[in-house]
């Protein structure tokens, strides 16, 4: 929490330390490149209302194309290694491209899981043969990942799961029940937390699978979200067989090995959404600007000092951003304090959700494209609810901050 | 330049040595004494002025440190830390003002021999031949009382100066009012037809406005700082119900929320200081977004740390209400949060309609 201790480990880390928020003339030049790539590139007809496919396995089907042509010019696992079907670049050109990819609302990554939780701990810590197997069809999209860690019993308190791996002869045998999986519907393999060791307690027992989707035993239950869309899931293993080699990281050890593998990816998760909100937000100031009917709200004292609270939260999120990514490059970690980001974006997402409503005003009423938020603040809004409770809960994040950053007993 | 996040040996070092000094000299019981007594002992004249802290921002030819604002930060969290009964941002702001037209009253500044006022209000200046005229009432001048000269912004022939006045000429009168801060004095300085030289009449009344009010969010963070840490400590001895009080959930997640607040505003205070510093276009934006920031979060971590300490934070002799004042003092001057948001909203409002129109 920059205390003069932590200043002094930043200083000894680097030869001249200092604060610096700029980027090189390289850096800038690749943004610049990026930039006109993306006018010359993005899906036709996306940058008006078009949001892509109405269905959900048709817009899963356009989404990973669209990162397959990214992936095709060279913008996807930006940090990741040569070898393994990255670019070989730095974690600031990460940045960079979810910066760019943000401000024009590039269509969302699908594979998410791929990119951020799967790729990063089979780099860290997969086997060589692992490595070779998964990560380039990760990068390249071939393969798109879902993540199979909540359970209906085990959500906030993911160490109470029970789906298990037992070992049979020269398998793994799997049986339990997971839920609210996004992506499983068009997703080829799974990142499983299974409980190998049943007399252990909460996190210890746990190990870590890589699993086929398409592995006998495996059955699927689309779930509407609160937006009405089915992109997640329930997802029911019966007697899923699995080679033994098919764990990530140390049986048993999985769920600890497999957090510090991705504790650098974890502070640098969904760094696009930092970009995208601000497209979110100026897109709602600008309606609010050209609302013709009504009292126009840009001269309202509450609005305005309600779009300066909104930019000002914007603005630190993206230094909050450039600081994670500085103390990356720096060769540091990034420890329980990543949890003071994620609760600070996920409440500020939530004022741009309010900012919608106000926005919208008699509109609230109505969600199609005749509204002047034509559904995208009512999808915003009604998003916005999911980001203080998924991966953590914003009451998860504030115990954490509590007891890792501040110290206070549990 | 790349990406970096991280300070150098130097500013290390000053933040060492501001946070030392100031533990030392301000602690609680030199506070009261001056709460009580409302003068400086020579002791603080000393050690300020040998610490060369106040010259952080002054050029090398008046013997400053020539600094960018980015290496005042610490010296104003260190000051805010302890809710300093010093003017050190006036001090650092005056020295660098006034080093090229007034060198020795700079180097007084900067040995804490003397002290500069800042006012919070602007006059006008009337031209009489080659000398100015002011009149007016100033209502809550910070340290006047205490100070020997005056730096007030005057429109002079329609351009924004700085006018340095003596507080001890005849036609100024200082009268005493109770400040909202203890360790602030405040006065109403009146000044009845003072006339003074155009050599008095200075420019750079935008920079040194910026840089005070980034001093300002300093300061303030700093005294939340302070206010958060003694919560915490607090709530790790406290018992209740058979327990340590930080171990019940409603009072982590106030804390929780305070820890949010200090290390966000601390980003917004560094990014504004280094945008400040690196001539960036955003410099104007990052300062109001890291006043307002301040203004508001300050007090509500200062507001919260009274609340995690029950009864005992609600009396005059703890000193949570200190910095609690503090940052009451601060978040109204050089721009309320609601004008930081308001200046914010303007700005944005007339970048989007360009662009639709």
């Amino acid at each position: 929490m920059g205390s003069n201790v932590s200043r002094a480990r930043h200083a000894q880390s680097l030869e001249e330390s200092r604060l610096d928020f700029s980027f090189t003339p390289e850096q800038q030049a690749y943004r610049t490149r990026l930039r006109a790539w993306l006018a010359n590139n993005l899906p036709a007809g996306w940058g008006g209302d078009y949001n892509g496919p109405e269905d959900a396995i048709e817009c899963a089907e356009f989404r990973k194309a669209w990162e397959r042509k990214l992936h095709a010019a060279g913008y996807t696992a930006i940090h990741w290694p040569k070898e393994y079907g990255g670019q070989g670049l730095s974690i600031t050109h990460t940045l960079i491209v979810n910066e760019e990819l943000g401000r024009v609302v590039a269509p969302e990554p699908f594979n998410i899981i791929g990119m951020e939780t799967a790729g990063p701990m089979l780099l860290a810590i997969g086997t060589p043969e692992q490595k070779a197997r998964f990560l380039k069809r990760i990068a390249s999209i071939e393969d798109c990942w879902c993540q199979g860690f909540t359970e209906p019993d085990a959500g906030s308190d993911l160490g109470a799961l029970t789906t298990a791996a037992v070992r049979e002869g020269d398998t793994w045998v799997i049986n339990g029940r997971k839920i609210w999986t996004s992506q499983a519907h068009a997703a080829n393999w799974c990142c499983l937390l299974a409980r190998t060791d049943p007399a252990a307690s909460t996190y210890k027992g746990i190990t870590v699978f890589a699993v086929p989707m398409n592995a006998q035993g495996i059955s699927l239950r689309p779930l509407a979200q609160l937006n009405g869309r089915p992109e997640f899931n329930e997802i029911l293993f019966e007697n899923v067989r699995i080679p033994l080699d098919s764990h990530i990281g140390p049986v048993n050890e999985g769920w600890r090995v497999a957090n510090e593998a991705v504790a650098k990816e974890r502070a640098m998760i969904r760094l696009y959404r930092q970009a995208r909100f601000q497209n979110e937000f100026e897109h709602m100031v600008r309606v609010a600007i050209a609302k013709p009917q009504g009292r126009p709200l840009a001269q309202d004292s509450h609005f305005k000092q309600s779009i300066a609270e909104i930019y000002s939260l914007l603005r630190i999120h993206r230094y909050h951003n450039l600081k994670i990514i500085a103390r990356l490059e720096a060769g540091e970690t990034i420890g329980p304090e990543a949890s003071i980001v994620r609760l600070f974006w996920s409440e500020m997402r939530q004022r741009i959700g309010h900012l919608g409503l106000d926005v919208l005003g008699g509109d609230v009423m109505l969600d199609d494209a005749e509204t002047v938020g034509a559904t995208r603040f009512q999808d915003v809004y009604l998003m916005s609810r999911a980001d203080t409770i998924f991966a953590g809960t914003a009451q998860i994040q504030r115990n954490l901050i509590a007891e890792r950053v501040l110290g206070l007993p549990r | 330049m790349p990406l970096q996040y991280g300070w150098s040996e130097e500013q290390l070092l000053i933040a060492d040595s501001a946070g030392k000094l100031f533990a030392d000299v301000f602690s609680s019981a030199a506070l009261r004494v001056f709460m009580r007594d409302q003068v400086w002992p020579e002791q603080w004249r000393r050690d300020l002025g040998e610490s060369g802290l106040l010259g952080i921002c002054a050029p090398v030819e008046v013997g400053g440190a020539a600094q960018g604002a980015t290496d005042a930060l610490a010296i104003l969290i260190a000051a805010g830390r302890r809710a300093a009964p010093w003017p050190i941002a006036e001090s650092i702001a005056a020295a660098m003002v006034l080093s090229r037209s007034h060198p020795h009253i700079a180097r007084a500044v900067m040995n804490a021999e003397t002290v500069v006022a800042f006012a919070t209000q602007s006059l006008v200046a009337v031209r009489q031949g080659d000398r100015w005229r002011l009149s007016g009432n100033l209502d809550a001048v910070p340290w006047a009382n205490l100070a020997r000269w005056l730096l007030l912004e005057v429109t002079a022939e329609g351009e924004k100066r700085l006018a340095l006045l003596d507080l001890q000429s005849a036609e100024i009168t200082c009268e005493t009012r109770k400040s909202i801060d203890p360790c602030c004095p405040m006065a109403r300085v009146i000044l009845n037809n003072i006339s003074f030289s155009s050599t008095d009449l200075l420019s750079g009344v935008e920079r040194v406005g910026h840089l005070r009010t980034l001093f300002a969010a300093a300061e303030m963070l700093g005294a939340a700082q302070t206010s958060l840490n003694l919560a915490v400590d607090y709530m790790k001895v406290r018992k209740q119900f058979g327990q340590q009080i930080g171990r019940f959930q409603a009072l982590k997640h106030i804390a929780a929320n305070d820890a949010l607040y200090i290390e966000s505003m601390r980003l917004a205070i560094e990014y504004a200081a280094w945008a400040h510093d690196a001539n960036a276009d955003d410099a104007e934006m990052a300062l109001h977004v890291a006043k307002q920031y301040c203004s508001q979060n300050a007090r509500s971590v200062a507001e919260d740390s009274i609340q995690c300490h029950g009864g005992i934070g609600f009396t005059w002799d703890y000193d949570l209400h200190l910095y609690l004042r503090r940052i009451l003092r601060l978040g109204a001057s050089l721009g309320t949060a609601v004008e930081h948001r308001e200046a914010i909203a303007t700005a944005l409002i007339e970048q989007f309609s360009r662009v639709a129109r």
